[in-house]
């Protein structure tokens, strides 16, 4: 009788299999295939992605997974990065480190985007995690030094601290001295986000001097050109390298040594930092060009024969990220030097001024379409466009997976022809089939919704602002485009028809934002009434909407998917939509305070 | 209150019987396929109460342009776009989402608390408690005014569509100063301007007023630019880039806030917005909700409680060390400042004596 067990191996030996698979999506579609693979494989999993903090509660995670080494939580929503979400609105990571801290003892990696994590929580993480490794704090906020100082301190294996773009509370450059001269094991270091003037700079050459497997390390502002030099020599091994600023008196020493220090590193493929940049030392780079994959100039501000002249050196280059003093010239010299090319990205030197600064149009970017057949990821920021430019690009790189236009102006269209740009993006989703991410800017109709619809099936994430005509542009997006996981909107006039016929879309994503557009009040009681497993929340820091009409638009509104209800920890300028109408508890509390108090108490001892 | 808004409201629900999961709407009439030049009927995309909406009123549209009442604070943001496009593209079937009220008059601040826009609610609200600092230059036009907003709204946050960077001419006034009330008049203008829509004939402006969050650059980047422009000696002039987010805290509040210093002129206009701001933890969190009534409380009560001395705001300034805020000129503070804190007037005894001497005496 050949019954199942034929077929079945012993958990162990699936588990070894399961192993292999690291990837979170194919662990999840394994965990699905039975109930015995479902169990086995929820022992075994060792990272878990959560892509919003508050689509599931800390203690679901560990109920299901409870064996986890390394966890990545994402909070805010993108637009927090423009300051479009009020401060207090939430992400939290506190009650997270909480819960881990004893449910996981031996968990190794924790990263964060867009999350308030408070000195506290640092300590926490310190003090609960024997085997702490890796910490990556990707655009957080709301903690000190005084915690750095606490996981410099706490955690003896330390080997990645990452605290790209997050916005410190320096209180000095002190923390540094607090890893033990024991501590040899980091591998990664980037405090390019620090604000503060000082810098224990002798702490930290010795901790870059006893960390033999240091690879990455990135420096921030305070630390001055005439220092790199040594740091470099303590570290030849270095891969990723971020200056602090690129300035210093003009001394006949400086640059020989610095390209010495730079010479010696054979590694080095990836440079970034130059803030403040006196051109004269950037030959002193030049040893090492040849080499470079990845450049980050995008806080340098040299003009375009000097770019043109390093980035003619660099023949090798994947990713550039520099300010438009690029300028057209600059990238046809780019598009004929770096052939191998994947990654661009253009920001505005002067993205609040009327008039354009520098001769940056959209021939740069046709330029580089032209001349780098491997580019698939591009951020530009520039001041015109035409349709025709558009459909050249695309037409040059099929490949795009990721394309972000922002014209400066809202709202700006084909400066030859004066129509709108949905014939140009509408190009860029035809030929581009793998386009997972896409951002619009410029004078948009319903029409460009209409060809994102039809032909971004494998869009994940869109940014809209400032475009379209009516409903009908949101409901293309929610009909047609099958992959979408990340919607945002400002300032279009979409507003209730869409979003209700296409509710159910909404639970197939991670999560929808729209502000200043027009969705009424009454849509979104609806939609949380009738849509229980999404949060529908809607944020107004002037006054509640239900001291207003049903049918006024609300500010703001942020919608996703959650399988924990509505969460606990709202401002009272956030209301969550549910089955008993508009709800926030937390106006009327002063327990809220309370909680908060306790667990941000650095905002009142570290000020 | 206008009848059409009524119409709205009573439609979208008797609509909502019982509706399928997957696909809930308002009316029966779903989308229908449309000609995208916009010409066709747009009554079943809209919501259903504006299809009544009066031929006649695309006049009054015209009209009102000239007259440079669209777009403003008060009036409703979509028809705004919708109004916009509609004189663009000279398309008169075009019917905006809400219909405009169709007498200037009209526009008051009791009417309009239920027709309040997308990113310029509250301000009727504003209105209606508080005497116009700005005064005179308004009641002739009956506007509502965002020049208001530093005061009525926390500002640097996504509520306020519309910091005002710096003033702006346009068709209507000759010159825009720099200062206070003309500030906010000029802000009507730069309402519309927000809308990107370049067709209206308004003049173009010395400078440009910012919307919030546009162009999408991350703060770090926009505090870096700034700083570097200064060294390299770039700034000739201009007004200063971006905003200048300074953290704000106080003693007891949850969590701190943000507030854009270059969206003020004054201390008074800055000490009125933080007032507002931190309101609601000086007197329980329902102070800043709920009707224009107790706003007007809320905001006098936090004047009380400056002029009263129990709270003093104080700033820490590029060497560290902690001042009263207002001794220095307005623009030598904003240089200065990198953040400010809400103390009680006991604990700010310790600061510089000059500035508590200054501020004894000013009392």
């Amino acid at each position: 009788m050949q019954k199942k067990r034929a077929y079945s191996f012993p958990d162990e030996v699936l588990e070894h299999v399961f192993s292999f698979i690291q990837s979170g999506k194919d662990r999840n579609a394994v965990s699905m295939v039975c109930k015995s693979w479902y169990e086995i494989e929820r022992w075994c999993r060792r990272k878990v992605f959560i892509g919003n903090c508050y689509a599931v509660s800390p203690k679901m995670v560990i109920k299901r997974f409870p064996e986890v080494r390394s966890i990545e939580l994402k909070g805010k929503p993108h637009f927090a990065d423009f300051n479009l979400v009020p401060d207090g609105w939430g992400g939290y990571v506190l009650p997270w480190i909480v819960e881990m801290a004893g449910a996981y003892p031996w968990l190794e990696e924790i990263r964060l985007k867009r999350m308030v994590v408070t000195d506290e929580s640092l300590e926490l993480i310190a003090k609960s995690f024997k085997n702490f490794k890796v910490l990556v704090l990707f655009s957080c906020e709301g903690f000190s030094t005084d915690g750095l100082a606490a996981i410099a301190a706490g955690c003896k294996n330390l080997r990645e601290l990452d605290l790209r773009e997050s916005d410190v509370d320096d209180l000095s450059g002190h923390w540094l001295t607090h890893f033990p001269e024991t501590c040899t094991s980091l591998v990664s270091l980037n405090i390019s986000c620090l604000g503060s003037d000082e810098v224990s700079f002798s702490a930290l050459e010795r901790l870059v001097g006893r960390c033999p497997n240091l690879r990455s390390l990135r420096l921030n502002r305070a630390v001055s050109l005439d220092k790199i030099a040594n740091i470099l020599c303590l570290a030849p091994q270095l891969v990723d390298f971020g200056t602090g600023n690129y300035t210093t008196e003009l001394q006949p020493d400086v640059l020989s040594n610095l390209t010495a220090a730079f010479s010696s590193c054979k590694e080095l493929k990836s440079l970034s930092g130059f803030w403040d940049v006196v051109p004269a030392y950037l030959p002193a780079l030049y040893p090492v060009c040849s080499r470079l994959t990845s450049l980050n100039l995008s806080y340098a501000t040299i003009h375009s024969p000097e770019i043109i002249k390093l980035v003619s050196h660099c023949p090798s280059l994947q990713r550039l990220l520099v300010l438009d003093y690029i300028e057209d010239s600059g990238l046809e010299a780019l598009a004929s030097s770096c052939k191998d090319l994947q990654e661009l990205r253009v920001f505005p030197s002067d993205p609040f001024g009327v008039e354009p600064n520098v001769s940056l149009t959209e021939k740069g970017l046709v330029s580089v379409s032209l001349g780098c057949p491997k580019l698939q990821s591009v951020l530009y920021f520039c001041r015109q466009m035409t349709n025709a430019a558009l459909v050249t690009i695309a037409q040059n790189c099929p490949n795009f997976t990721r394309f972000r236009l922002c014209i400066i102006e809202p709202k700006t269209a084909d400066y030859l022809t004066g129509e709108p740009l949905d014939v140009g993006f509408g190009a860029i989703v035809e030929h581009c089939k793998d386009l997972r991410r896409l951002s619009l800017s410029g004078l948009l109709t319903d029409r460009v919704f209409e060809y994102i619809g039809t032909y971004a099936k494998k869009l994940e994430m869109l940014s809209v602002a400032f475009a379209g005509d009516s409903d009908l542009g949101l409901h293309h997006v929610l009909s047609g485009c099958e992959s979408l996981r990340k919607l945002e909107i400002r300032d279009c006039p979409f507003g209730d028809k869409a979003i209700l016929a296409n509710a159910a879309k909404l639970e197939t994503m991670r999560s929808l934002w729209m502000s200043s557009c027009t969705v009424s009040f009454g849509a979104c009681k609806l939609l949380g009434q009738k849509m229980h497993r999404l949060n529908v929340e809607v944020i107004d820091e002037t006054e509640p909407p239900c001291s207003r009409l049903e049918s006024c638009p609300v500010d703001k509104l942020y919608v996703y998917r959650s399988i924990s209800g509505p969460r606990s920890d709202m401002p009272p300028f956030v209301w969550t939509m549910d089955e008993e109408g508009d709800n926030n508890s937390n106006q009327k509390d002063f327990f809220f305070l309370d909680m908060f108090v306790r667990n941000n108490h650095y905002i009142s001892n570290s000020l | 209150m206008s009848p059409p808004l009524l119409g709205v409201e009573e439609q979208g629900q008797s609509d909502v019987s019982s509706p399928p999961v997957e696909c809930i709407s308002q009316n029966d009439l779903g989308l229908k396929e449309r000609n995208y030049l916009g010409l066709s009927d747009c009554s079943s995309v809209n919501i259903s109460g504006v299809s009544s909406f009066p031929e006649g009123n695309s006049n009054n549209l015209n009209l009102k342009a000239t007259e440079l009442r669209l777009g403003l604070p008060g009036s409703q943001s979509p028809e705004r776009d919708a109004d916009l496009c509609l004189l663009k593209s000279g398309k008169p079937d075009e019917k905006p989402l809400f219909p405009l009220l169709p007498s200037k008059d009209g526009i008051c601040s009791s009417s309009q608390k239920g027709v309040v826009s997308g990113y310029k609610r509250g301000f009727s609200d504003t209105m209606d408690g508080l005497s116009p600092v700005k005064g005179s230059l308004y009641t002739e036009k009956d506007w509502m005014f965002c020049g208001a907003g530093s005061e009525s709204q926390p500002v640097g946050h996504g509520n306020s569509g519309v910091n005002v960077m710096s003033a702006r001419s346009s068709g209507v006034q000759a010159s825009v100063k720099k200062d206070g009330p003309v500030n906010a008049q000029a802000t009507n203008v730069t309402n519309l301007k927000q809308t990107g829509n370049s067709n209206l004939n308004i003049s173009a402006p010395a400078a440009k007023a910012q919307v919030v969050g546009w162009p999408p650059i991350r703060p770090f980047r926009t505090k870096t630019l700034a700083s570097s422009s200064k060294i390299s000696d770039e700034v000739d002039g201009k007004p200063g880039p971006g905003a200048l987010f300074v953290k704000v805290s106080m003693n007891g509040a949850p969590y701190l806030r943000k507030v854009d210093l270059r969206t003020y002129s004054t201390y008074r206009e800055l000490s009125s917005a933080l007032g507002k701001m931190f309101s609601c933890f000086t007197l329980g969190p329902c102070g800043s909700h709920g009707a224009s009534g107790t706003e007007i409380s809320s905001e006098s009560k936090w004047k009380d409680l400056s002029h009263g001395s129990e709270y003093v705001l104080t700033y820490e300034d590029k060497d560290g060390d902690w001042m009263l805020v207002g001794d220095v000129p307005w623009e030598m503070f904003i240089e200065t400042c990198k953040r400010l804190k809400i103390m009680k007037s006991t604990d700010a005894n310790g600061l510089a004596p000059r500035a508590t001497e200054k501020s004894k005496i000013d009392q």
